[in-house]
């Protein structure tokens, strides 16, 4: 997202205010990351160096699954409608990771 | 291809109100883009002081030869300059054309001669030492004062760089194709704005979506174009040609930065690493013309960066970090052809600190100057750009 572990140019490292990470084209390099995670969560279950897929169950809808916990509790009603309107487990998902609750925790 | 982009989009557009005020970026505005050179170029190697014996003897291995001397010989111009001759085919025409001026001896007056704290201090626009109080860049604050009067700021980069923080939301696309990013479903570009309605983020989150979803178009259409034809090999220059296509009708206030200027070691001469660069950025600058089309005729570019570089070769047949540089303004509506600014003969007595360009056009001046001249301003908003700033008119526009 723009963060390279130690790959911060200049001497004054990355900045902190929110404005700095929050410009139109970053937000939708966080909404492209999102989809991805939700798409393509095998990736993260793969060997360093590997290839291979790893043959996993697709993820269940997040919300359903822990919203329980009270992870989601917060959630605004503009939110839940989108989720609930989802017509695939992934795109629930993916909306889930990119609403601004899961965006501005 | 504009109204095709301008349909396409429509079809979004209802969905959020922030969205609408992007359809009228008027055309008749001056179009401004800034453009920095982060790591500071060796401007000697550009404009080129021919009539100065010091320079010659102080750089046996890295010199332009004068005017004159064969395909590798400098570039005439006016008043004992000369061009590099890699710049031919591009700088060269627009500058007899009287569309490029160069005003050496341009620069700060900040002695760090460090990247981060010149260009930092630039971005900044602010006279003295940085103040960690004040985080507005110069650009953000030009956006807010001329938002009134239809200014459509967007920033070339993949993040903000200093120069756009501040109160201003300032909108940004990478253009460059460094990240491969998928064009976005109609379904979730709906889903994830309605989310955001209600956030301080909507204006953001919409425009951002439909940049990326205009930037993913005009890939597209790049590549059908390009098929049969040739297409530019070298990515800055189709980079620039997707930002003249983003400034040609729906912005007016850019700004992009190229890095890698930072030549200590063998930068070459007529030929080289500092000649490719050089190059490759002046095509840049003719693609970017060629894609604005008719609305050239309104635009101006300002080339800039952070310090220029030592005056005599270093042992690597390189140079370092020196003090004065020079800015290149061309466009459409730039009285160019010649050489602008306050000048001194070059010589080892009028070097800054015995080693560098001296710096007699400040950057804070020349800029206030210029935007005097291309929006109007008086000298109160000026100064509310550049606090304490006393205008230079250049006539550069």
């Amino acid at each position: 997202m723009g963060q390279p572990w130690y790959g911060r140019l200049t001497p004054d490292g990355y900045p902190l205010a929110r404005s700095d990470w929050s410009g139109s084209g970053q937000m939708v390099v966080r909404f492209d990351l999102a989809r991805q995670i939700a798409s393509t969560h095998q990736v993260f279950y793969r060997a360093k160096n590997k290839k291979t897929v790893v043959a996993l169950p697709a993820l269940p809808r997040l919300l359903d699954t822990y919203g329980e916990s009270g992870l989601f509790q917060d959630l605004s009603p503009a939110t839940r409608q989108v989720m609930s309107q989802a017509e695939t487990d992934q795109a629930a998902n993916m909306y889930l990771l990119a609403s601004p609750e899961f965006m501005l925790h | 291809m504009q109204r095709r982009t301008v349909l396409k989009l429509a079809a979004i557009a209802p969905l959020s109100l922030g969205v609408t005020r992007l359809f009228a970026a008027s055309v008749d505005a001056p179009r401004l883009l800034i453009v920095f050179m982060r790591g500071a170029y060796d401007c000697n190697s550009l404009l080129v002081p021919v009539s100065s014996d010091f320079y010659y003897e102080v750089r046996p291995n890295i010199a332009i030869d004068k005017p004159g001397n064969g395909a590798n010989s400098a570039l005439s111009l006016s008043d004992g300059w000369g061009l590099h001759p890699a710049m031919a085919e591009t700088l060269l025409p627009l500058y007899n054309s009287k569309e490029l001026a160069f005003v050496p001896f341009a620069g700060t007056d900040d002695l760090t001669r460090s990247h981060f704290d010149t260009q930092h201090g630039i971005e900044l626009g602010r006279p003295g030492k940085i103040d960690n109080r004040y985080r507005s860049g110069f650009l953000n604050r030009l956006a807010q004062i001329l938002t009134k009067d239809s200014a459509r700021p967007v920033s070339f980069t993949s993040d903000l760089p200093q120069i756009w923080r501040g109160d201003y939301r300032v909108p940004n696309v990478d253009l460059g194709g460094s990240r491969e990013q998928s064009v976005m479903s109609q379904n979730d570009a709906r889903a994830i704005q309605s989310m955001y309605r209600d956030t301080d983020l909507s204006g953001v989150v919409a425009e951002g979506i439909e940049l990326n979803t205009m930037a993913q178009h005009d890939f597209i259409e790049e590549m059908n174009r390009a098929n049969g034809q040739a297409m530019a090999t070298d990515q800055l220059e189709r980079e620039a040609a997707r930002v003249g296509r983003f400034m040609a009708d729906r912005y007016n206030l850019g700004f992009i930065d190229v890095g890698g200027w930072d030549t200590h070691v063998g930068q070459g001469a007529a030929e080289g690493f500092l000649a490719n660069k050089l190059a490759q950025l002046s095509r840049a600058l003719v693609s970017y013309k060629n894609a604005l089309g008719s609305a050239w005729r309104d635009t101006t570019v300002v080339v800039i960066s952070e310090f220029g570089r030592t005056f005599r070769e270093n042992g690597n047949k390189g140079t370092d970090h020196g003090h004065g540089t020079v800015y290149w303004v061309l466009g459409g509506n730039v009285q160019g052809g010649r050489i602008a600014g306050r000048q001194v003969d070059v010589r080892r007595e009028t070097l800054f600190q015995d080693r560098d360009y001296p710096v007699l056009n400040d950057y804070r001046a020349l800029f206030a100057g210029l935007f005097s001249r291309l929006y109007g301003l008086d000298a109160k908003r000026l100064d509310q750009i550049f606090p304490g700033v006393r205008a230079q008119d250049l006539n550069l526009v």
